[in-house]
């Protein structure tokens, strides 16, 4: 008769176990933002904060200057990145999140997309000026495994550099992804503008199997040279999601990133 | 759940008021103190179409000849065709339909298999041996097992026998086929002991690749299984029965020349208990049965030498349920059955797609899932004595389906579509039948059916993602806010029987409203290499099919008889093009004689070719092919054990041929000797 219990056992925890909820924890709130970098300057002390370390591409950034008694310093500020590459020098794209002044805090958030990594072509400061001083913060700036950050020069008029850099996903996963890029063109070696007047088609593609995924809905200009679309992954795997950059119904350019997840 | 389970049990009891009349009850379970018990009909349903304890000319004596497998015994049931793949667990298809439109249940048990791309029909991991007995219905007509369009298959589990003359009793049997290099062995006992009776079968399946009817070898058309089946029944009163039957079966490096992919591995479980009864409160012959099944299977593409790309899919489908049925109201003139059931099915598949640059990741989606699908369902049965020359049956089923997925991952992939599965969708199923036979004089019988049936999609139809199809070379995608689909069901039946003479005709036409069917989608890409388009499985609207079979057996002297068959399908979609799969115009004949103490049987098997096809589904012309079939049979008794030797030839022309819904055009095997061997002791 054994069997016939350890049956009708299994059949009541089948049936039990079909209408239970599994409870999911929810995570700690922590500040996304870590110091990674500081300096200081005639008492005046600054901090630069991230996500994640400072790599090439689209970083967001919190600045906090304090004065020697960790009093919050405010006013105005002006941020500028440069890459000093030894025989000549050169700032990347730059963004005020809220304006160009400390909060009473101390602190301003901001972002920069760092071109290039630091290494033997160059060394990579934030120059902040505040009360007046300049204060040079060395940072480090990685090259992720995945780049981030691509460029490509002007099909139409053969000159003007464009960069484009991915903001998201940050996590890719199968589904809808929320897409970000944001583009950038350098006017000079200190101007380098956010581009506001380009139209996109966007195509992922599952380069194992030449293949894409339906449903995608290009970027669009939401403000500050951002574009924001939907891309889909029906699969984990290597994927590249390409974009056709338009302006003016002319093609520019054709930058891709790859993403791969599991 | 086990509320409403409970509620539909008070339904019941609410109904069994109508129950006025007790009536003298055969003492049913007193002839299970014989063996005559596993020739019973448990359920009374005049109206079954096939039933091996059927008697009559036209059943053909499938014990004579031993079926070497449950396929071939389906292929040799009226209105069933066989849709090949490979040698191994081919589906069942009901005049033209096929599993998602008709419910297969084993000895009343729901059973789902577990491969996406079909290559495990429930009726896989059943084998003859462990059979009592085969139910099919056609149509809206569930059999009291579901709802359906397309009718129903239940493979009735054979029963161990109480108090036979000896305690042990038992058969083998063994057979060897040439085209395949087969050898199969099977084995069954049974013993009894006061209120005690078991049984236990085990059987051992070995193929190697078959060679089809131009010499040539099918790569990847082997297979190998076991199957083990098991039923401990007790009588607690004399009237009284509990029941516990178990059923194991584990296959392992099946091929399937028509798939891109084969199979490491398939198992199946399925176990049930039972009460058995004579009354319980107004319901008299009650039962209840709790069952659970599960299978894991296994498919991928490691022996495969010409893949673009190793993939692994396994999938795996559990079922848990149970029912409560009895009769409400029995007379000479009159029957009512009820039957409340519930089933729960848990279905989840996974692909992941290896490519060849290791330096890539492999690629991983779910094409099942984790798909939940529970329904209950009450049903009556209803017949009754019109007069003298008329009779009714009538049945009328309620269900009620809730599905819905139970996976974030395969939530999000659900997404890209615009589509959800997570929340719970419900369907009200309704089914009901009404037949009215008419019996003018002893030979003559005339039935009307008339049987509207409801069905909600299958698990692929609903939420398969990307699910490669080899017969139009099509991914398929499924839609979680399909439809439930319905059909109408027409049918005369003309039997006439004489002594020697039988015939059985029938002409059906079926009405499909929201048909199911897989829509090219122009815009979407294929996943699948080498696919060319992507299909979304879609209500379409109405599809038709009519058909007619004919059935006769004369017998010839009181040593021969001639029997035949034949069977035809027209079927056309929603915009009046052929639907796919349709079986062409078929023959079988058969000439049985005994001669010299020996059986002799002759089959000649033809089909006509198939030039209505569907050009949507890129379907393939099938040219008309030409059987013969030749076998002999001779038992001996030995101290009171019997021994059988068959010998035979299955396609003595070697005919290459292959039937028009077989999947990827594989041709089925060309000429084969066999050679069986039963004894029974």
């Amino acid at each position: 008769m054994k069997p016939l219990f350890s049956f009708l056992l299994i059949g009541l925890i089948v049936i039990a176990s079909s209408c239970g909820d599994d409870d999911e924890p929810t995570p700690d709130v922590v500040s996304p933002f870590q110091e990674w970098a500081s300096a200081s300057v005639d008492g005046i002390n600054v901090k630069l904060l991230g996500q994640e370390r400072f790599f090439v591409g689209y970083n967001t950034m919190m600045l906090e200057v304090f004065d020697n008694n960790d009093n919050p310093i405010t006013g105005e500020v002006k941020i500028t990145p440069m890459m000093d590459m030894m025989t000549m020098s050169h700032s990347a794209p730059l963004e005020y999140t809220h304006g160009q002044a400390l909060n009473a805090g101390g602190s301003l958030e901001f972002a920069t997309v760092f071109v290039m990594p630091s290494g033997e072509m160059g060394t990579w400061t934030v120059n902040v000026e505040v009360l007046d001083k300049m204060i040079e913060v060395p940072v480090e700036i990685l090259q992720p495994e995945y780049s981030k950050l691509t460029s490509f020069v002007d099909q139409v008029d053969g000159s003007t550099k464009y960069f484009v850099a991915m903001i998201g996903p940050k996590d890719p996963q199968v589904g809808v992804n929320d897409l970000e890029v944001a583009v950038y063109k350098r006017q000079s070696m200190m101007e380098w503008p956010a581009v506001t007047n380009m139209t996109m088609e966007l195509e992922p593609w599952m380069v194992s199997m030449d293949h894409g995924s339906p449903n995608n809905v290009a970027p669009v200009h939401t403000g500050n040279g951002h574009y924001s679309g939907k891309v889909n992954f029906t699969m984990t795997g290597d994927w590249q999601i390409r974009l056709d950059l338009l302006q003016n119904g002319e093609l520019c350019g054709e930058p891709y990133f790859d993403i791969f997840f599991q | 759940m086990k509320a409403r389970l409970l509620l539909m049990l008070m339904l019941g009891l609410g109904w069994s008021a109508l129950a006025q009349k007790e009536t003298a009850y055969l003492t049913w379970l007193d002839s299970m103190a014989s063996s005559s018990y596993i020739a019973m009909e448990i359920t009374l349903d005049e109206l079954q179409i096939n039933h091996e304890t059927d008697d009559g000319l036209l059943s053909t004596d499938k014990r004579r000849y031993t079926m070497r497998n449950t396929d071939q015994l389906l292929h040799h049931l009226p209105g069933v065709s066989m849709v090949r793949r490979g040698s191994f667990a081919n589906e069942p298809m009901l005049r033209g339909l096929t599993s998602e439109r008709y419910v297969l249940s084993i000895d009343g048990m729901r059973v789902f298999g577990a491969c996406t791309d079909k290559m495990d029909p429930g009726s896989a991991y059943i084998e003859p041996i462990s059979l009592d007995g085969i139910d099919v219905s056609f149509g809206g007509q569930g059999n009291m097992l579901g709802s359906t369009t397309g009718g129903s298959v239940n493979f009735n589990l054979k029963k161990p026998i109480f108090n036979a003359e000896r305690p042990w009793m038992g058969q083998f049997s063994t057979n060897y086929g040439s085209a395949a290099g087969s050898f199969d062995q099977a084995v069954d006992f049974n013993y009894s002991k006061d209120r005690w009776a078991v049984r236990l079968s085990g059987v051992h399946r070995k193929a190697h690749n078959y060679t089809d009817g131009n010499g040539e070898e099918v790569r990847y058309s082997q297979y190998e299984k076991i199957n083990y089946a098991g039923a401990l029944y007790y009588r607690l009163t004399d009237n009284d029965l509990l029941t516990f039957d178990f059923v194991g079966d584990d296959a392992w490096d099946v091929g399937y020349p028509a798939l891109p992919m084969d199979v490491s591995s398939a198992k199946a479980k399925m176990y049930s208990v039972g009460w058995i009864g004579t009354n319980l409160w107004r319901f008299e012959r009650p039962e209840v049965k709790v069952y659970h099944n599960s299978i894991d299977h296994e498919m991928d593409d490691t022996n495969r030498d010409t893949v673009a790309m190793h993939m692994d899919m396994p999938g795996t489908s559990s079922t848990s349920g149970g029912y409560f049925k009895g009769v409400l109201t029995s007379s000479s003139r009159q029957q009512l059955s009820f039957k409340a059931d519930y089933f729960t099915n848990l279905s989840y598949a996974e692909m992941t797609m290896y490519p060849n640059d290791p330096s890539e990741l492999p690629m991983f989606m779910l094409t099942w899932p984790n798909i939940r699908r529970s329904q209950a369902g009450m049903e009556l049965d209803y017949q009754r004595s019109l007069g003298e020359l008329w009779q009714l049956h009538t049945t009328a089923r309620l269900d009620e389906a809730r599905t819905s997925i139970d996976s974030d991952f395969g939530e999000r992939q659900l997404n890209v579509f615009g589509r959800s599965g997570t929340e719970v969708r419900k369907e009200q199923l309704i089914n009901t039948s009404v037949n009215l036979s008419f019996r003018p004089g002893k030979r003559l019988t005339t039935t009307f059916k008339v049987s509207y049936g409801e069905r909600v999609p299958s698990v692929s139809e609903q939420f398969g993602f990307y699910l490669f199809n080899v017969h139009d070379g099509h991914d398929y995608l499924g839609d979680p806010d399909l439809e439930k689909e319905r059909n109408l069901h027409f049918e005369i039946v003309e039997s006439f029987k004489s002594n020697r003479l039988q015939l059985d005709a029938n002409l059906f036409m079926y009405r499909f409203d929201n048909y199911i069917m897989g829509i090219h989608v122009p815009e979407y890409q294929v996943m699948t290499i080498g696919a060319q388009g992507v299909r979304w499985y879609t209500n379409v609207g109405n599809a038709t099919m009519l058909g007619g079979e004919l059935r006769g057996a004369y017998e010839l002297s009181r040593s021969s008889r001639l029997s035949s068959e034949m069977k035809y399908v027209y079927g056309k979609d929603f915009e009046d093009d052929p639907l796919p799969q349709m079986p062409p115009f078929k023959v079988n004949t058969a000439f049985d004689q005994q001669w010299l103490g020996i059986n002799w049987r002759t089959e000649l098997e033809w089909a006509s070719a198939q030039h209505r096809v569907s050009e949507k589904f890129n379907e393939p012309t099938t040219p008309s092919y030409y059987l013969v079939n030749l076998r002999i049979n001779k038992s001996f008794e030995v101290n009171d054990n019997s021994i059988g030797l068959g010998l035979g030839v299955d396609n003595l022309l070697n005919e290459s041929y292959r039937e028009h819904f077989d999947i990827g055009r594989i041709l089925r095997p060309g000429r084969n000797f066999y050679i069986d061997l039963k004894a029974r002791f």
